[in-house]
Parts: structure tokens; sequence; C-alpha cells
């Protein structure tokens, strides 16, 4: 664009204003006619709805209409804005902010519809509630008559969270009075870490709603802090809200003139000149990196002597570090604890210390110690100089409290729970935990009250037996066998056969010994009810996902037969997902229902701005004539529309149990809702507790210890332990007692075969996974653009704007490409959560994942997105 | 000095060390103004550059700098637009807004050729120019401009020069940086705090990585 290029050159343009011919001299000297001032207010409403979409921030938004349209939206900016005082304005970010495009978007969806044609076709005909109702009861009906609650699931979906939230929902609550449903474990998000976390400091750690309780100190923290390192924490794009945890970063670091190190293939915005030192590492290798660190702080500790008290405590909480506590451990180990069964695992030898010094077992031929993971070692593989790697590790030898974090972008990779556990054993190696200005490695918390007081209620409301206040009125029956959520479309193909041993499925019975007497899932999931979630666009290898819901069983309710019986999608939006249902029912967006939900920072009441769009429903509404079908007269007894069901939530919010009465009542809000804002809190420190006792560790494993060496993970790396996939992990099949660095398939070791570059790919700023994909604007603002180093373009003589076909083994999508110096050499990057549209065997919509496999990690049968090896060419 | 501290034009604060380039700004005065999709009276410039090279072991050398620059129309003090006009339909207020008189543009696009900041968009569809005003209107009602209201960091702001300085420190013009162009040109009304990344105006080592977003 001309005017474009001016603004770059036009430092040496100072002459260009004579380019008209025209000057004001020359002008009419007519009196300017001033605009009268009028109010540019006057006649608009306004009412609080909250973006409810998978950043997890949660933002207010304003909706102002006029007419009864919604005309634009506006952040929160009432009341006080001090970040000292933890009172400060939630503001929305862009994202939030283009709700109308949303709302009034082409492919909005605006009465219910039923597939005519095959499916995946996109050929619907429109049908009323009424026959929508009457088809889902009746189909759900017979799949649990015919093959029980386990071949019924509710599929994953985080957009819109009133409905989605892990423990509550209209829909959960229907299934659980029901008699249950396939409640799969692990998230898209963070499988690898939240079993990594598990198995190194404890069940006890584990998220209780995600996002929150990981035992990970506040980002507020940071303010201790002397030394940040991070491992992709990336909290400015995740969370680009005025009012949450980017905006929390932001500030913290502006206040505390730390040194911050961060590690990223992408030079990300959480840089921006915060950073001391920006380390391009490549993908995959940040376990090699640990490795390294660990080697330069196990020789301070054990060769030259060095950091005795740092190697003390260490010693005290870590199981694995060296042999001598293995062997300590095994020997007395107690039949009470959980661990004791898994005792002929323990193979003190498989430590730590001599794993990464190369010594003991690990030693050479000649016992040499040539196998030591020295920063030498690393460097090649992960792509950074030794001296580099050698600084970092002097850094959190030397630092006073260093503030080791993590994204969750470094363990979407093929070897996840590897480099997490490596990740959790790295604070507690430095004594760099559980106390003032430090981290346990994870995920830091956002700086908040945590959830507010609304959540709660619904919490409970999802969950007929909990006592509370909706009343309980099923039997206490849950669904005790969980499948990884990754294996959510492999379990309508072979779910039947599926084991603990096999597949990772939880609650199911084995025996530690003998695998002959393993319980199999017993049927394959057969009716799928997915609610504001796009899996289809969001699974890995989208190919391979179109191929299982293409197929048609024989006949319905064969609970070993592949394919689906019936596939619901309950949204807003045709997504790449609703066009693979069967029967497509429109929900209302954020703004056409009432509701009650707490951000980051506030709780927000909100009522409808609008009238819902066509015949659109509040998922609820529907729930509830499904449950009248079904003949659950319990369902909702104390409201059967969004708005009654909210005015009781409300109510139970301020006056329940767990109630806050601070919390504004309804009364003077009816027409506008309102944002209550919480004071976030006093910085946390994450496991304060679990650390605070040298000489008594407490931690939720069954050592108590940290987990570095987990029996349990040695039994299933062992020959009688879990199936492995050698085809694409090698002969532990990505199992080991202790966390490795471990070359997978489509790493930056494996063989090129053709596709010589490393694909990541991150939560774009322009969306929020796939949500928002469909917004013009913020399509516009955010180019979908596939990010190439300036020293591979050169090379493979490809300059910004080009299109590109971007090929991995699964499929090819087409996207124009934009150099920039923001990524890593032999690294390409895109945005994930674009549309994925099909067009002459090409996705032209961009989408990751028609790039990404369908392969589960080794251990928590997780999401290895980041681990993609593709070649781009021309279009 | 105290002639500064009297400045009562109307300015821009933008404040590149806290910026993230979220584009809520941008976006939101697209939103409030009901711009068509390729017309924005404020733009986020993503401004970086790098050195890259291998080592004969396999390791890389690698250095990026970016930093984002929000940029509307800057009232100045100067303006190539006004005197560019052939018509008077742009003119500088009274409180140092540029506006535009709708009634007399004649959409000739002379004074966007002019303005060094692109700040003056045509509106294609009724054949006008159109362009930042300052959102004059909501301030005369005590309201704050779109993009002020909307700047998720709090890093942009307004006021008038004098406010600012008093707020924030610095002058207007001083201090620019990449990709804006030099200050002396028509003295811009905008202040700006730079980040350990900025560059100066005129830098070589970078260039605007987002030339479509803008």
């Amino acid at each position: 664009m001309k005017r474009r290029d001016f603004l770059k050159v036009s430092a040496a343009s100072a002459a260009v204003a004579t380019v008209t011919g025209c000057s004001s001299d020359s002008a009419d000297p007519a009196k300017p006619i001033e605009q009268p001032i009028t109010d540019p207010i006057a006649g608009e409403s306004h009412a609080w709805a909250q973006c409810q979409s998978n950043c997890w921030a949660w933002c207010p938004l304003k909706v102002i209409t006029k007419d009864g349209k919604i005309i634009r939206v506006e952040p929160h900016s009432e009341g006080d804005d001090n970040f000292n005082t933890g009172r400060i304005h939630n503001k929305a970010c862009a994202k939030g902010l283009m709700l109308k495009e949303l709302v009034y978007s082409p492919e909005r969806l605006t009465k219910p519809l039923k597939r005519t044609g095959p499916r995946g076709s996109g050929q619907f005909e429109e049908i009323s509630w009424e026959q929508a109702a009457n088809e889902v009861a009746q189909s759900l009906r017979s799949t649990i008559d015919t093959c029980g609650n386990r071949a019924v699931m509710l599929g994953n979906g985080s957009g819109a969270a009133h409905s989605s939230y892990p423990i509550m929902g209209p829909h959960v609550r229907l299934m659980n009075m029901l008699g249950g449903f396939q409640k799969t474990y692990g998230y898209y998000s963070a499988s690898m870490k939240e079993m990594a976390i598990a198995y190194t400091f404890g069940e006890g750690t584990k998220n209780f709603a995600y996002g929150q309780g990981t035992g990970s100190s506040s980002v507020t923290e940071m303010k201790y802090s002397d030394y940040v390192l991070s491992f992709g924490y990336n909290p400015v794009e995740m969370f680009m809200t005025g009012g949450g945890e980017g905006h929390h970063f932001i500030q913290t670091l502006e206040q505390n003139d730390l040194k911050f190190v961060y590690i990223d293939p992408r030079y990300t915005d959480t840089c921006l000149g915060r950073e001391d030192d920006w380390i391009g590492i490549r993908p995959m290798t940040d376990g090699a990196f640990i490795e390294a660190l660990f080697h330069e702080i196990l020789t301070a500790y054990y060769i030259d002597g060095s950091h005795v008290e740092k190697r003390q405590f260490a010693e005290s909480f870590i199981l694995g570090l060296t042999a001598e506590t293995l062997t300590e451990y095994s020997a007395n180990l107690s039949p009470s604890d959980d661990n004791y069964g898994y005792k002929d695992y323990i193979h003190p030898e498989e430590n730590l210390k001599d794993y990464i010094l190369g010594l003991g077992k690990f030693a050479d031929e000649n016992g040499a110690n040539t196998h030591a993971k020295t920063p030498e070692w690393a460097a090649p593989i992960c792509g950074i100089p030794a001296h580099k790697i050698r600084q970092v590790a002097q850094d959190l030898l030397s630092a006073s409290a260093p503030f080791i974090c993590s994204g969750q972008g470094v363990q979407r990779s093929a070897q996840g729970e590897q480099v997490m556990r490596m990740i959790y054993t790295l604070p507690v190696l430095l004594n760099a935990v559980g106390r003032r200005g430090t981290n346990n490695g994870d995920l830091p918390m956002v700086a908040s009250a945590g959830p507010g007081a609304a959540p709660i209620p619904m919490a409970a409301w999802s969950d007929p037996t909990f006592p509370g206040f909706l009343g309980g009125t099923a039997p206490a029956t849950v669904i005790k066998a969980k499948i990884p959520t990754y294996k959510t479309y492999e379990a309508m193909e072979r779910g039947f056969e599926m084991t603990n041993r096999s597949d990772g499925v939880r609650g199911l019975k084995f025996d530690i010994k003998d695998p002959s007497n393993d319980e199999t899932y017993g049927t394959n999931i057969k009716f799928l009810m997915t609610v504001a979630g796009n899996t289809v666009n969001q699974h890995g290898d989208i190919n391979e996902v179109k191929r299982i819901l293409s197929i048609e069983p024989s006949s319905p309710g064969q609970p070993e037969e592949p394919g689906l019986d019936m596939h619901v999608v309950i949204d807003t939006q045709m997504t790449p997902t609703a066009q693979w249902a069967d029967i497509v029912l429109p929900d209302t967006t954020w703004t056409e229902r009432w509701d009650l939900i707490a951000s980051d920072n506030a709780t927000v009441l909100t009522v409808p701005s609008i009238k819902p769009i066509g015949e659109s429903k509040p998922m609820f509404e529907f729930m509830v004539m499904l449950a009248d079908k079904l003949g659950l007269s319990g369902y909702a007894t104390k409201g059967r529309t969004q708005e009654a069901l909210t005015k009781t939530f409300l109510d139970e919010a301020i006056n329940g149990v767990l109630g806050d009465t601070t919390l504004p009542p309804l009364e003077g809000h009816e027409k506008t809702g309102y944002v209550y804002i919480h004071p976030f809190d006093e910085p946390a420190i994450g496991m304060e507790k679990e650390f605070s006792k040298p000489d008594k560790p407490g931690l939720s494993t069954p050592s108590k210890l940290v987990e570095t060496y987990s029996p349990r993970i040695a039994w299933m790396a062992s020959a009688e332990g879990w199936e492995k996939d050698t085809e694409a992990y090698g002969a532990t099949g990505g199992l080991s007692a202790i966390p490795k660095y471990v070359p997978t398939w489509e790493s930056f070791e494996s063989d090129d075969d053709g596709y010589p570059l490393q694909l990541v790919n991150y939560h774009t700023k322009g969306r929020a996974h796939s949500t928002f994909h469909n917004c013009p604007t913020l399509r516009k603002v955010y180019e979908d653009a596939i990010w190439v180093n300036p020293y591979d373009a050169n090379t493979l003589g490809i300059i910004s704007g080009e299109m590109l076909d971007v090929t991995s083994p699964r499929g090819t999508i087409q996207v124009a490409a934009k150099v920039t110096p923001r990524i890593a050499m032999g690294v390409v990057a895109i945005g994930q959560g674009a549309w994925h549209k099909e067009l002459a065997g090409k996705d032209v919509g961009g989408c990751a994942n028609t790039l990404t496999r369908q392969k589960a990690t080794p251990l928590a049968k997780g999401n290895p997105m980041n681990t993609v090896r593709v070649r781009i060419t021309k279009a | 000095m105290t002639q500064a501290n009297e400045n009562k034009a109307f300015a821009f604060y933008f404040d590149a060390s806290r910026c993230n380039g979220c584009k809520g700004c941008q976006v939101s005065c697209k939103d409030g103004r009901g711009l068509s999709i390729d017309r924005n009276f404020r733009r986020v410039y993503e401004y970086g550059g790098g050195t890259f090279s291998q080592n004969g072991d396999g390791t890389m050398e690698q250095s990026s700098f970016a930093y984002y620059a929000s940029v509307s129309c800057n009232h100045c003090e100067k303006p190539a637009c006004t005197s560019a006009c052939p018509t008077g339909a742009m003119h500088k207020k009274a409180n140092g807004i540029v506006a535009i008189h709708d009634d007399i543009c004649i959409g000739c696009s002379s004074c966007a050729e002019a303005c060094p900041y692109d700040a003056p968009q045509l509106d294609t569809n009724r054949g006008k120019m159109t362009k930042c005003d300052g959102c004059f209107e909501r301030l005369e009602f005590g309201l704050k401009p779109f993009c002020v209201q909307s700047c998720s960091q709090r890093a942009l702001d307004c006021g008038t020069v004098a406010e600012l300085q008093a707020r924030y420190g610095g002058a207007p013009g001083v201090g620019h940086i990449a990709p804006l162009p030099n200050s002396n040109i028509t003295q811009p009304n905008l202040l700006i705090r730079s980040s350990p990344c900025t560059r100066p105006t005129g830098d070589t080592n970078g260039s605007v990585l987002n030339p479509n977003e803008v």
C-alpha cells in the first residue's frame, strides 16, 4: 500500500506536502462549519455480558445497544484502577470487544438443524425444537439401553464457560441423572503437565479447577524474585486482557528489575524488551537443555562440593536423586505406602545423578563418563551454544530466589511428560520452591481472588448427588472408567477393547503382573454431544477425525461396531464440528442470556442486551426439554428458564452456605446486570506448606517425596507394564522411571524424511482457540500467516505475503508467508484454531490440526500438537 | 519550562514499554466509529529485527527485538494535512484537534498524501476523507476516546500536553521511535515512552513486520 510505504520512508520526505499542488493558501477561506456537539451516548443502553471464550480470563463486556441492536462493545472501565491496591479495571482485549461480529455473523446458527446428506456433507434441513428434543432423547435412551452409559460421551468444549466448565453445566447434570457418561480425563491444554505434576508432586497438587491450584505461585510473586526463568510461559499473548494475568505480569516486571530469561522458539510479546535474554530453542529439545542444567548443578554439588545447603535440600526431598536415597527408600518401604506394590520396580542404579553425570550404570564401556549430559552434549541438539546453557545454570545457582515457570506449549509435545517432570524437579534441586520469590516450575497463577462465589453453586448443581440447594434426585452413579481425551475419536472405533495397559484408561481393573485379566472398556462411544466445543477442528489430524466420523454403523446400538449412532452439537456458529453433526442446535451468545460467572477479578451478572437471534435458545432450556422427554422430573425444580436459573444461582452465591454477602443483589441491576470487582490477593507462594520441613517432607505422592523417580512409572516402563508404542517412541515406549530427554518421531533428531522444518502452533492473539475465527476485523488485524525465519526464508527463496503449501505426513494447508525475526531458525509457526476448510485436497482455512498427528503421548496419552515436521513449498 | 506546562493542545501519550500489541485501541476505534475493514483511524505497527547465523556444531546465534507502536492522528502543531487541503475542510480547532468539515471535503486525498502518519483515511463509499478527531464529542462529555478507554495495558492516554507532561514527563515529538517519521516534519502532539527494545526514528536495523495488519 502506498500510504504504508510512506510511513516507512517519510523521514526522508519532508517535501511531501507539495505533492498535491495545492496549499491551504489557495483554499476557499470559507468559515469552518463546526459540527454541533451532541451527546455521543444519547439513546444508547448497555448491559453487562462476559467474554466466555477459553483464554480463561472471562473479562466483562459492556454491550452497548440502540434500537434493539448491538452497536459496539466497550471494556470495563468503572471505578478504581490501581494495580497496587488490587482494584483494577477488568478490561477485555480486542477479541471480546468483537462480540458483535460473532452475534451477527453469517455463520450464526438460528434454527435447529438435522443432517440430510452424508455426515460432514454440510447438508441440513431445519427442524423444530420439539422434533430435535424427541430425536436426541430417543437416541440417547437407545444408546444407554443397548450399549450402556459408557457409550455416551460429552465432547470437550470450552467456548462458553457457563456450560462447559469441567465440573458444571446443564448437560453434565442431565447426563449424571441418566446414570453417567464418559467424562474423559486430560485436557487439550494441559494433559501432559497434569500427569507429570501428579506423579512428581502428588495428586493433591493437581488442578481442582483448571488454572487454579496447581501448586504454583502467583505471577505477582515474581516481585520477590531476582531471576525468572520461563520455559515458554507467555502470559502477555495468552492472556491479553487488561484485568488478568498478562496485565499482572507486565505490571510486576515493571516494578521489579529482575533478570528475565525466556526460552521459546518464538520471540513472543512477553519479551518486547522485558527479557535479558531470549533463548530461541528448537521445539521439543527443552529436555536436553534441562539435562545440561542438571549436569552443571550436580557437578557443583557432587564434584565441586559447593552449594551444600541446596544439595541437602534436594537430597531430603527428591526420590531418585542418588542411588543411596532409592536404596534406603526401597529398604524401608511399608505396605501402607502406595508404592509398595511397585517395590520390585525400584532400581537404585537408575538414579538422576548417575544418569546425568554418566556414572554407574550410565558410564561407557570403559567406565568413563563420556555419556554425561554436558552443555556440550546438549548444545547441538537444542541449538543453544554451551556457554549460554552454562550461564543459565550459573545464574540459577547464584540467584537468591529463582522463579522457574513454564507455559503449556512445552508440554504439548511427544515427550511432554518427560520435560515437565524435569521442569518440576529443577526448582527442588535448587531449593527454589515453597519460599518467597520462587515457584514450583508450573504455570503461575493469576493474581486474583480466584473464582469468586459465583461458580460454586453452579458446580454443586451439576452433580445431582450433591446435598445442595437444588436438591438431588438421582443415585450416585458415575462412570469410573475414564478414557484419555486425546483418544476421544479412537474410542469411537476401538473403545470396546481399550484397557488401562493398552490405552491408559483409568478406573479399569488391571493386575500388575498379569495382563491377561485386564478389564476392557467394553463398548465404543456411540453417542456424542458437544456443547460449545470444536474438537473436529481442535483434535489432532483432522483428516483422521473426519474418516472416523464418516463411519456409519450398519445399525444403531452395536457396542463393538465402529462409528457414532448420533452426534449432537450445540453452538452459536456453524463450526467445522457442527458441520459433522447429525443434529445441530442453536445456542444463545454471551449477551443474549442471563448468566453469572466469575472472571479473574470480577463477578459478572449478565442480563441479555438483545433478544436471542432467530430461534436460538439457551442450552439449559434445551436440556430442560430433554429432561422432560427422558422423564427426569427432578432436573430443573428451581427454575426452567435460564433467567430463573441465574436468579437462583445469584441468590445462592449471596446467601448460600458458601455465599458471599458482599455481592450486590439483583435489585437495581435487572436491566444492566453488574460487574463486581474483587481486589486480588497478596502474592501467594506455591507449595509453601509441602516444602516447609526438609526433615519431614509432606507431599501427596505415595512416598511423600518429590518422585523424580516414580516407582509407578518404573512399572509401566517394565516388560510387564504398559503396552509400548515402539514404532513411535522406540523400545521404551517413551516411558522411564526418571525423566529423560528422548528423541521421538518428528523431532529435531529424527530422520527428516522430506520434512525439514519443525512446526509449532501457538495461541494466536486473534482467537481464543477456534473462537472468534469468523470475526473479519480480527482476521484483518491478526494475520494468519506462517512465520518463517529470515535465514530460512532466504535459503528457501520465500518472501512475505507469498502463498505457501505447508505439508506434513498428514495433510497440506495453504497459508501466506510471514518472514519474521521472531522465530528460531529451522522452525516455522502458525496460530492454531483457524477453521479447517478443504478445497481440492488442501486445507485453505489453514488449520494447524490438518498437520498434527493423532498419536497419544506415552504417559498422559495426551495431544503432542507441537511435534510436527513439515516442508513448505510455493502454492 | 513554564511554556510547556501551559500547553493546552490536545495530545496522545504512548508507552512502548507497556504496549502488548493487543490492538484493543485499533479494534475499538473501528467498532466505535463504525469504520470499514480497511479503514483504521489508529494502527498498531509491529517493528522488529534480528540477526541469525549457524555455528559449525549446529548451534545458532540468534538475536531478535520487536515492539509495537500505536499511532493515530497526532494533531500536529504543523499539520501537513491542513496545508495540503485545497478546500479548508481539514482544519485545526482551537483545542488543537485536527478535524474535517465533512460538508466541504471533496475527497481529493491531498491530505492523505501529505500526512506522514497515514492519519487521513478515505471513506470510498461516500468519497469523503475521514480521520481521528480525538473523539472530541466524547471528550466534551467527559468520556475518553475509544482507543484510550480500550487500552488493556494502560499504555495509551490523552489530554492536554500540559496534563500528559505532568503525568508522564517527556515532551511532544521527543524521543520518537521507528517506524515513525522525523517529528520535525509536522511537530506531532504525541508523547512517547520508549522501552529497552525501541529504536529511534530513522532506524534501519528493523522493519515493519505487519504491513498487512495496518
